[in-house]
């Protein structure tokens, strides 16, 4: 035998070796990790229990399309949609994510944030892995960018989650955390029964659904705070993978749709912190009718794939803050920054302090019968 | 003894070693920053560096031997320093140009944007060894490569000290490599013939392009972009790292190596770090904080009115620019900064402490690692009183406790149960672990509140809701499971947290693995029998390298000090090696085998080291690791540079092209050396098992040449 052959021999060997070693149980032992290569637990054309067809989609001459959100998906066979959520069975569309939250807390309302809507209770919230869109700052991304077939879920189907509300003691159930669009039936199904149980609904969302689905939907939701996350389509393909006016028109349905709206918009400086963008913004709600709709400013943290900016600076909320006012904004609130008077409701007609807020406490309500309680100025909410 | 020739030769290969290892550090540290790095990306430019270099010298074999004249040598070093220019240049334009602004960046854009900027200069940096190597061989019709790879080894450690002595703690790298072109022109006008109009023009054209990028602003328009909106106050290079202070309105950001490390009024964060642990104890009095106190911290503290404030961090330039930029160290009484080493300062100090507050970076790297092991754990609870906590934050979704975040806090929590009774994890912005020996933590901070004298903006009960706080506590600690332990020894959290990182980009770390597993494995395959040994004594020696760092990183927290002089030590070793003692060897019949019974005994002494250092803890004398750790360094250095010669040596024709091969290979083993040992072995395995590695190749290559013939 020459070197050479000594050499490959000894080298196959090690390998075969190696690879056999690497697959075998103690290894995991040794690295704490398993070596076995992921496999789904039901391969991408099979169901499982926690599957439903889907609720809006139609046969095109290219295959099966989802109609839920513009992203428009034509799912093909053992692929998922964008969302991670979506497969094609037997030549229909399913939903992965039904009865199976991967997320599941108590949290103040305050938190969502909604600041309108039955202040000082809790909201049952809850979200199953994935989303239609992929922001590059998205702070659930290890949610949001899954499938529910790669999160540890738990077992709760609409009326389960129901129950756990009343449970609870929460009088709402929020749909959150990731993007209920991506969960839309689980989210439907479970707000159809929960209003017949006298709890109200609360959608925590970007806002990227087409009309219809939103409408069908909009019957049993109560509030709903949408991410306005920027007022520029070009900024919303780079940042976060969708488009405005899909938002835009969300925000329109969901007040003709009576639905309580909150917005919320994070400042994110570089992309999302001109102020020349968010004037016109503030100018387009207010010529849309969203005077007395609260809008809130966020403080952005750097996360995710957005790591390197710096957070944002207050006084540059403030600014913000300014700007919505003086377009005419009437309930401007600002987020992430503790202690901030930004957090306080103002009368917008006699200017004065009606609710001081700390937190996720009302220190002072000053409201009375939704209105303020010097000048008797309506102020628009749910309060009870 | 030496023709004219040679001795310019010499002169060429020294300076070629000076600057290709001066330019290597600092584009290296510049691509640190650009790509917010860890060890995998350390490891990637690392290995594309050599891998490319190896690649240059390799292809000197095709150019015709007509063209391999003396009269380019001139030439070579200021092209390789235009082209240093040009690779800083180019990465800083790709990054910010085609990249979106704030994004970090993925492993596979990383890889393709350190391959694409760094191969001309890599490249460059070959041809000019193959080129110079050759020439020499041709010209004294007699194979002189160990010679001109011992002289360019010299070069290199001299370039390595002075880097790190002269240069690095009082400039920019991009200032450091325009020096450098600066040296390399005057030396190439200097010994150009002027005689001949082909080579002025070249020059000319050379030294234009690299003045055109020495005047430009390289790294300005890049710094616009990376800190957009934002005014810069201060950049520095210091040992530790690319240190940036910026202002954006009112508030100021500390950057270190490209990412944000702290801000000023980041009200939840300094609060969450300091009162879930402060609010613990009765009546904290002697506080030590163990980095990060300029974010804002130490005016926490201050809050319960403490005796004592230590504050230790290894940096000074970061208290320099705190204290220059921001208010958040004024009046705050009773404190006392030390700048040192964190574990060298647990090591010594006699004090005993309340509260130890640690804010270090993730365990992404191996120098932060160091600060999450069972070794460091313990030794933060020797300096605590009785009643002592600890506490330190890590960063995830805190909403959802997916695979790897699970791993990651299991780990942590299994280290700290090491040396403490009581380990909770509290969610808030991020995920606050508090240790104690003292029984009675709790979750219900706002409870605490209300029976502490303090006011805080955000740890008070109007953000912090006890029963929402202490069931999603409760849920964290009933999902942690059984793990290993993280040790200074095994770093398996590095392990967990690269994964952590990959997964932000999709990619199983077990198929990244696999790919450079297999790499190796196909080169081995396909190496001829001569080159295998080479690639395989490059390979272990590198290790050997990385290995004594890391040990000596873990074990005295110095690495930037001593990297240096270990780089010399290595690049000596090389030098007196392949030039002065392989004749030694003369008399021998089986030098190669007993070269690599050579490398056994030194990778048997690692073990050792490895054995009397972590699992005896009997090293405690900074001074003898230091000297038995350069010994071996030393030792393997030597024993490769040997190799090498013995192994060019056998190629007697000087015109063979092949020559330059036998260099190639050695710097291919060194790349994959590199990369499997940080990236894969160390952190997979940990340092006993690299130093185990080493030693069963080496008894393999030793039995191989034993029963082999040609050794």
């Amino acid at each position: 035998m020459n070197k050479r052959k000594f050499l490959k021999y000894c080298t196959l060997c090690s390998a075969a070796g190696l690879v056999d070693v690497g697959f075998n149980p103690s290894l995991a032992a040794i690295t704490g990790r398993s070596f076995v290569p992921f496999i789904p637990e039901f391969p991408d054309e099979k169901l499982w229990k926690w599957s439903k067809e889907a609720a809006c989609y139609v046969q095109t001459p290219r295959g099966l399309k989802c109609q839920v959100c513009p992203t428009a998906c034509i799912v093909k066979p053992g692929e998922l949609s964008a969302c991670h959520t979506r497969l094609i069975h037997n030549d229909k569309l399913y939903t992965i994510a039904y009865g199976n939250p991967c997320s599941v807390h108590v949290d103040p309302i305050e938190k969502k944030p909604l600041f309108h809507f039955l202040p000082s209770t809790k909201s049952y919230s809850i979200a199953t892995a994935g989303c239609n869109l992929a922001c590059l700052n998205c702070q659930n991304w290890e949610i949001s960018q899954v499938s529910p077939r790669e999160t540890s879920n738990k077992d709760m189907m609409p009326e389960k989650v129901v129950s756990n509300c009343i449970e609870n003691k929460c009088p709402s159930i929020s749909y959150t955390y990731s993007e209920p669009v991506a969960y839309y039936e689980y989210c439907y199904e479970t707000a159809k029964i929960a209003q017949l149980k006298g709890i109200k609904n609360v959608l925590v969302s970007a806002g990227y659904i087409n009309e219809v689905p939103l409408r069908n939907l909009a019957k049993y939701i109560d509030a709903a705070n949408i991410n306005l996350k920027s007022f520029s389509n070009e900024i919303y393909e780079m940042l976060n993978g969708g488009t405005l006016d899909p938002v835009l028109r969300t925000l329109k349905v969901l007040k003709e749709e009576g639905v309580w709206l909150e917005i919320t918009n994070l400042v994110v400086p570089t992309w999302t912190d001109d102020m020349d963008m968010i004037k016109k913004m503030c100018d387009w709600l207010v010529q849309n009718g969203f005077r007395e709709t609260p809008l809130h400013f966020n403080r952005f943290f750097p996360l995710y794939k957005l790591k390197n900016l710096s957070p944002t600076p207050a006084s540059v909320l403030e600014k913000a803050r300014d700007i919505a006012h003086r377009a005419g904004i009437s309930y401007v609130y600002i987020g992430n920054i503790p202690g901030s008077t930004g957090e306080n409701t103002y009368c917008p007609k006699c200017k004065k302090l009606i609710i001081e807020r700390k937190g996720f406490t009302i220190l002072q309500n000053d409201l009375i019968s939704g209105g303020c309680k010097y000048c008797k100025h309506p102020v628009p909410g749910k309060w009870k | 003894m030496f023709g004219k020739l040679q001795i310019k030769s010499s002169v060429h290969l020294l300076i070629l070693g000076f600057v290709s290892m001066v330019v290597q550090i600092a584009i290296l540290r510049e691509y640190i920053v650009l790509f917010s790095g860890n060890e995998l990306v350390i490891g990637i430019s690392l290995f594309a560096w050599m891998v490319f270099t190896g690649t240059g010298t390799w292809i000197v074999r095709y150019i015709p031997q007509r063209l391999l004249t003396e009269m380019t040598f001139p030439l070579l070093l200021p092209a390789m320093s235009t082209l240093a220019l040009a690779s800083v240049w180019a990465a800083y334009n790709i990054r910010y140009n085609f990249f979106l602004p704030g994004r970090i960046l993925d492993i596979p854009e990383t890889v393709w944007i350190a391959s694409l900027c760094l191969l001309p200069i890599c490249l460059a940096t070959g041809l000019s060894f193959g080129i110079m190597n050759r020439v020499i061989c041709l010209h004294y019709n007699k194979n002189t490569t160990s010679f001109s790879y011992g002289i360019e080894s010299l070069g290199a450690a001299i370039g390595g000290v002075t880097y790190y002595l002269a240069m690095a703690s009082s400039n920019h790298n991009i200032t450091i490599i325009r020096f450098v072109f600066i040296l390399c022109i005057l030396y190439g006008i200097i010994q150009i013939n002027f005689r001949i109009r082909a080579s002025i023009l070249t020059f000319v054209m050379i030294s234009t392009a690299g003045i055109l990028l020495f005047i430009t602003d390289i790294d300005l328009p890049a710094e616009q972009q990376l800190y957009a909106g934002q005014e810069i106050l201060a950049n520095e290079d210091t040992k530790f790292g690319n240190l940036v202070v910026t202002k954006s309105q009112e508030q100021i950001n500390i950057y270190q190596d490209g990412t944000c490390t702290f801000f000023t009024n980041n009200i939840e964060d300094n609060e969450e770090k300091v009162h879930f642990a402060m609010l613990q104890h009765p009546h904290p009095q002697k506080i030590l904080v163990i980095s990060g106190g300029g974010s804002g911290m130490l005016k926490e503290i201050t809050k319960y009115k403490p005796s004592r404030i230590d504050y230790v961090e290894e940096n000074k330039a970061v208290i320099r620019n705190i204290s220059r930029f921001t208010a958040n160290m004024e009046d705050v009484i009773n404190l006392h900064i030390f700048i040192s080493d964190p574990r060298k300062y647990l090591t010594r100090t006699h004090e005993k402490y309340d509260i130890i507050l640690i804010h270090q970076n993730e365990p992404s790297t191996i120098q932060a690692n160091r600060f999450y092991t069972s070794q460091f754990f313990r030794l933060l609870k020797k300096r605590l009183n009785p009643t002592g906590i600890i506490s330190f934050q890590v960063s995830a979704t805190t909403g959802y406790l997916s695979e790897n975040t699970l791993n990651i806090l299991s780990i942590i929590h299994n280290t700290l149960k090491t040396s403490f009774n009581e380990v909770l994890i509290l969610p808030g912005n991020k995920y606050n672990f508090i240790a104690s020996e003292k029984t009675g933590i709790t979750a219900r901070i706002a409870g605490l509140y209300d029976i502490r004298s303090v006011t805080n903006e955000y740890v008070n009960p109007y953000y912090i809701d006890d029963e929402l706080i202490t069931s999603r506590s409760g849920e964290i600690m009933d999902a942690i499971t059984v793990t290993g332990i993280n040790r200074d020894e095994k770093p398996m959290l590095l392990y967990h947290q690269l994964s952590f990182f990959l997964s932000q980009f999709r990619i199983e770390i077990e198929l990244f693995l696999g790919i450079i597993f297999f790499s190796l494995l196909i080169f081995i395959f396909l190496a001829g029998r001569n080159e295998t040994g080479l690639f395989i004594i490059g390979f272990t020696s590198i290790s050997v390298e990385l290995l004594a760092l890391i040990v000596l990183q873990t074990l005295l927290g110095q690495v930037y000090l001593y990297m240096g002089l270990f780089f010399a030590i290595y690049m000596a070793g090389l030098f007196l090696g392949s030039t002065k003692l392989y004749p030694f060897l003369s008399g021998y019949r089986n030098k190669k085998r007993l070269l690599f019974t050579g490398v056994l005994m030194v990778c048997i002494a690692c073990v050792f080291l490895l054995y009397l250092g972590f699992l005896q803890n009997s090293l405690r004398s900074d001074w003898i690791i230091v000297s038995v750790l350069a010994l071996i360094v030393a030792a393997v250095a030597v024993i490769t540079g040997m190799y090498f010669s013995v192994s060019s040596m056998k190629i007697t024709d000087p015109g063979n092209p092949f020559i330059s091969k036998v260099y190639s290979t050695d710097l291919w083993g060194s790349a994959a050396g590199s990369l499997v040992s940080t990236c894969l072995v160390i952190p997979l395995f940990g340092l006993f098992s690299l130093a185990i590695l080493l030693v069963a190749t080496s008894l393999f290559m030793t039995i191989f040449y034993t029963f082999t013939k040609g050794g």
